[in-house]
């Protein structure tokens, strides 16, 4: 596993269960999060599955699509971060991003 | 919409279907939380709307990697349906496979054989750096001394490493049996200036090259350790016999590395210091500067070429003495070396012993290739003719918003499908018949010779590529006639205006077929003729009913004594077996091409100044003549009252008696070689030698007189040799069963395998014309038919109008004989300009032999009218009628 997909599955863990929320916290562009999730769900690292619809309707938006570890991944995340020594995972602050609102 | 929500929605469209509605959703939501976190769309800054934009972007990357899933979902169809296609098919799918399999088998098989013989390098370090050296004009490999090799071994700079090494037969003994194998005695450097690595132990070096006997170490061949140990792992440290003498098994090659004789695999290797306690009457191989015995292969200076590595070379030859006669038979300051040796390329080894079969496999590589050819065409005739039953398919495809693109990519998996199926049974057909050609080689060599046969990474990737051509041939031959269609017109299951330009194509590709067999059949009639010609060539012995068995009783540590002991033993034992009329020995294989040649003085006889007196020295037994049916022309046979302590005798030949006796009785008369020796008696000549060759003058010597190690069993049987054969085998193998037997055969095959060479070429080249001929009659009818099918309601018409069925017949059979003329004459012309290349590889026969010109384009069109005869008759039996309602 490369360090950028250990980066990556790092965040997933830490609570940033979102495509833009991983790119967020990761700092990696869009291009690469996106396809190595896709990766990362055909292995069974990842699980995705849509955000209920009560959670969606209260905000109220379309549901989200997001993602968790299965077994395997918490696994080969353990393995990962043995190797590439990562910190624990931490819960994402949950920061709103910039504001145009001054 | 948004900017960014447009571009979604238009890179959603390279996602896979099944898959866009969620992928759009996904990305659009996370959009809407974004904004839902911003602002709304009107107040937000334009670095935000940037930076919306920017991150659907990334999109593009994400649905680009979906769409590997899409073509993968795509190829997964296409297959799907390309085997329901064949399986619908399956006649079709049958003959094209066949057809295949044979044509990328034949390929296959004598691809790896001429790879290994002609082509390749061997397996070592830098092969382009090796040398080889040879000498004189016929370019015979240089055979030195062990003294010479010694001498020359760090003289020349630019040839730093120099290694010997010398091929061999040996007697493994392990247990009970024991087999003839093939060995090279080698110098200690030989592995590490070839840079070759173990497969398991190690190898031998300079250090165990040192002192002679002291070292009974031995490295085998991969192919031994497999074949004969069972790839036994605890193979290293094990102690075998060899030529009655215990070795220990050091290591064992790997299993690409088969020596430095190019296409042949040696079994055992030891070490030089070796060889005078073990081969046979070499005691003194080491301290005699004049026994010859050693090929040298040499590792240039990294910078060096072989021209410079020759100006190098030619030096140190004149100061070791080299060109001067010596003055005696042992004059220890002389070395046998001639003065006159060349520098070759040595990357691809030694190759004498193989020389005779490359021609014969580029010929055949030649003919293969025609014969896939012609397999191909046909097999794009069978796709173009079914391509017509797919006109209706195909248009609904396009008028339904297939693309051109997306009904290439099904012709063409379809056409790789059918090619890799008919490549995997190719690989099959191809591992049986390189089994073939290496196992009916000549076994008869003095040296025994193991082809290589074994079929590895680059046949199977010449195997790969041409599977993978001859399937994009077959994909694209019929997209274009199927992509050219009118949709319209074929949604209506009409024919377009396709049919005339198809019919031009399948026309040409008939004519094309009956060309290239044309070539290969006459190249098989040729061979056929030369080979009935070898074999009818009177060889003056009658070789039905005779049966042989070999012995090197050398190599089973057998000293005169304990020799003739074991021939009077056999000879008593096989004379009471039953169905034996008699039993004789001599000391040459029959038909092995190895003679021992000599000269000797004739009294009473003068040479004319400078006349050369070459004899073929034969040893033989009481009884030889008789038992080998050659008729005696004067005088006597050898007999058991010929013993060392009578009187010195020899028999002599026609030749011999013609030459050096003209018009006189030579019994009586004596020839002197060492001492005097009576002639008894002259035998009419044979061609035991080689089939080929004219008899020369020989000197047959009683083997009472002169005791010889290798000896051959002759054994004449009352009725037929076959079934004497495995009585004779079983009892001689009784007597002695450390003792390895080879040769054991009939001496009908063994002259037989004499003409190995040309019986592959000739066997190889009737089956492929055989194969030639049968697909262009397959591909004559398979077209004429489809022409009768295309064209029933034009013979409905004329049959309306009166046409005889006569002239129906006539109009198709008229059609398939025209294409079979053309093609013929091509074929002819392309033969009478390709033949040449047979010269020197017929014997007896012209490469333009008339009879084979007339007869092979006359036996073709005989094929090709049966082939037209079947459509024309079902044109006749057409009912007007229904002929005219068909469309």
């Amino acid at each position: 596993m490369t360090y950028v997909t250990a980066t990556i599955l790092q965040a997933v863990a830490s609570g940033y269960r979102y495509g833009f929320d991983v790119i967020d916290a990761t700092g990696l562009p869009g291009g690469t999060v996106y396809p190595a999730l896709r990766r990362l769900e055909d292995a069974g690292i990842l699980s995705a599955s849509w955000e209920k619809e009560r959670v969606a309707r209260a905000e109220p938006r379309p549901p989200r699509r997001y993602y968790e570890l299965t077994r395997a991944g918490r696994v080969a995340l353990a393995d990962a971060a043995r190797r590439y020594r990562l910190a624990e995972p931490a819960p994402p602050a949950r920061a709103r991003p910039r504001s145009s609102r001054t | 919409m948004k900017p960014h929500l447009r571009l979604i929605a238009l890179l959603g469209l390279i996602v896979p279907r099944h898959l866009r509605a969620d992928w759009r959703q996904e990305w659009e939501t996370e959009f809407a939380y974004r904004e839902s976190q911003l602002d709304a769309w009107e107040r937000l800054e334009w670095r935000d709307k940037l930076d919306l934009f920017r991150r659907s972007t990334s999109a593009f990357w994400d649905a680009l990697w979906l769409y590997r899933k899409r073509l993968e979902a795509g190829m997964i169809l296409d297959l799907r349906y390309g085997v329901r296609m064949l399986l619908r098919h399956k006649g079709f799918t049958a003959a094209a496979i066949v057809t295949l399999a044979l044509g990328i088998g034949a390929n296959t098989a004598i691809f790896t054989l001429l790879d290994k013989i002609v082509v390749r390098a061997l397996p070592v370090d830098e092969p382009e750096r090796l040398a080889t050296f040879v000498t004189g004009e016929g370019r015979n490999p240089l055979i030195v001394s062990y003294a010479a090799y010694t001498a020359l071994r760090d003289r020349v700079p630019l040839i730093p490493a120099i290694a010997a090494c010398s091929q061999w037969p040996f007697a493994l003994a392990d247990g009970a049996a024991a087999d003839r194998i093939s060995g090279a005695v080698v110098s200690g450097n030989y592995f590490s200036l070839l840079g070759v690595r173990p497969a398991i132990g190690r190898f031998f070096g300079v250090d165990d090259d040192r002192t002679p006997g002291a070292q009974a170490v031995v490295v085998l061949g991969h192919s031994l350790w497999r074949r004969r140990f069972a790839s036994d792992p605890a193979i290293v440290g094990r102690a075998i016999t060899l030529n009655a003498r215990p070795f220990t098994v050091i290591g064992v090659t790997s299993p690409e590395f088969t020596g430095t004789t190019r296409g042949t695999a040696t079994d055992i290797y030891l070490p030089i210091m070796m060889a005078p306690s073990t081969l046979p009457g070499f005691d003194a191989v080491l301290e005699r500067p004049n026994w010859g015995w050693l090929r040298l292969i040499g590792r240039l200076a990294p910078d060096a070429t072989r021209a410079q590595a020759q100006a190098a070379l030619a030096p140190v030859l004149a100061e070791l003495g080299i060109g001067r006669k010596p003055a005696a038979k042992n004059d220890p300051t002389i070395l046998a070396v001639p003065a006159d040796v060349l520098v070759l390329d040595g990357s691809r080894g030694y190759g004498e012993e193989v020389e005779s079969l490359a021609r014969p496999l580029q010929l055949l590589m030649g003919a293969v290739g025609f014969v896939l050819l012609i397999a191909c065409a046909n097999v794009a005739n069978l796709l173009l003719a079914r391509a017509v039953t797919r006109r209706q398919e195909i248009a609904i495809r396009l008028a339904a918003g297939a693309s051109s693109g997306r009904i290439l990519r099904q012709l063409l998996t379809e056409g790789i499908l059918l090619a890799g199926l008919g490549g995997a049974a190719g690989v099959f057909v191809a591992s049986r018949l390189t089994r073939i050609l290496t196992g009916i080689q000549q076994q008869l060599t003095f040296v025994p010779h193991t082809l290589d046969g074994t079929i590895d990474a680059r046949p199977l990737t010449f195997t790969l590529a041409v599977t993978v051509l001859t399937g994009i041939a077959f994909g694209l031959a019929p997209a274009r006639q199927l992509l050219s269609t009118d949709v319209v017109c074929g949604l209506k299951g009409g024919r377009g205006g396709i049919v005339a330009r198809r019919l031009t194509l399948r026309s040409l590709l008939i004519v094309g077929q009956v060309a290239l067999s044309i070539v290969v059949l006459v190249g098989a009639g040729l061979c056929v003729k030369s080979l009935r010609a070898l074999q009818a060539i009177d060889t003056g012995l009658q070789p039905s009913r005779v049966v042989t068995a070999s012995f090197e009783l050398g190599l089973g540590g057998y000293d005169q004594e304990r020799g003739r002991r074991f021939v009077e033993v056999v000879t008593r034992r096989v004379e009471a077996l039953p169905g034996v009329e008699r039993v004789a020995w001599g000391d040459i294989v029959a038909f092995s091409d190895f003679f021992s040649i000599g000269g000797a003085t004739i009294e009473g006889y003068r040479p004319a100044p400078g006349e050369r007196m070459p004899f073929d020295f034969t040893t033989v037994g009481p009884d030889y003549f008789r038992t080998l049916g050659v008729p005696l022309a004067s005088g006597r046979e050898f007999t058991s009252s010929d013993t060392p302590n009578s009187p010195p005798v020899v028999i002599i030949n026609e030749a011999a008696a013609r030459r050096y006796w003209p018009g006189r009785d030579p019994v009586g008369s004596h020839i002197s070689r060492g001492r005097s020796a009576v002639v008894i008696g002259v035998v009419r000549n044979s061609r035991v030698k080689k089939v080929t060759d004219e008899a020369k003058p020989a000197i047959y010597l009683p083997l009472a007189q002169n005791y010889s190690a290798n000896l051959t069993l002759h054994v004449r049987a009352t009725t037929d040799a076959r079934s004497v054969l495995p009585r004779v085998r079983h009892e001689v193998q009784a007597i002695d069963p450390s003792l390895a037997v080879y040769n054991v055969q009939t001496l009908e095959a063994l002259k037989d395998g004499s003409l190995y060479a040309e019986r592959l070429s000739t066997m190889l080249l009737t089956l492929f014309g055989a194969l030639a001929i049968a697909l262009v009659a397959i591909g004559l009818y398979g077209m004429l038919s489809y022409a009768v099918a295309e064209r029933t309601r034009e013979i409905g018409i004329r049959l309306a109008l009166g046409a005889t069925r006569g002239d129906l017949m006539s109009m198709v059979i008229r059609r398939g004989l025209v294409l079979t003329i053309v093609g013929s004459i091509a074929g002819v012309a392309g033969a009478l300009a390709i033949v040449r290349v047979l010269r020197g590889l017929l014997f007896g026969v012209s490469p333009t032999d008339p009879q084979v010109f007339v007869v092979v384009p006359i036996g073709l069109a005989g094929v090709a009218l049966l082939a037209c005869w079947i459509p024309a008759r079902r044109a006749t039996r057409l009912n007007p009628l229904a002929a005219l309602r068909h469309e």
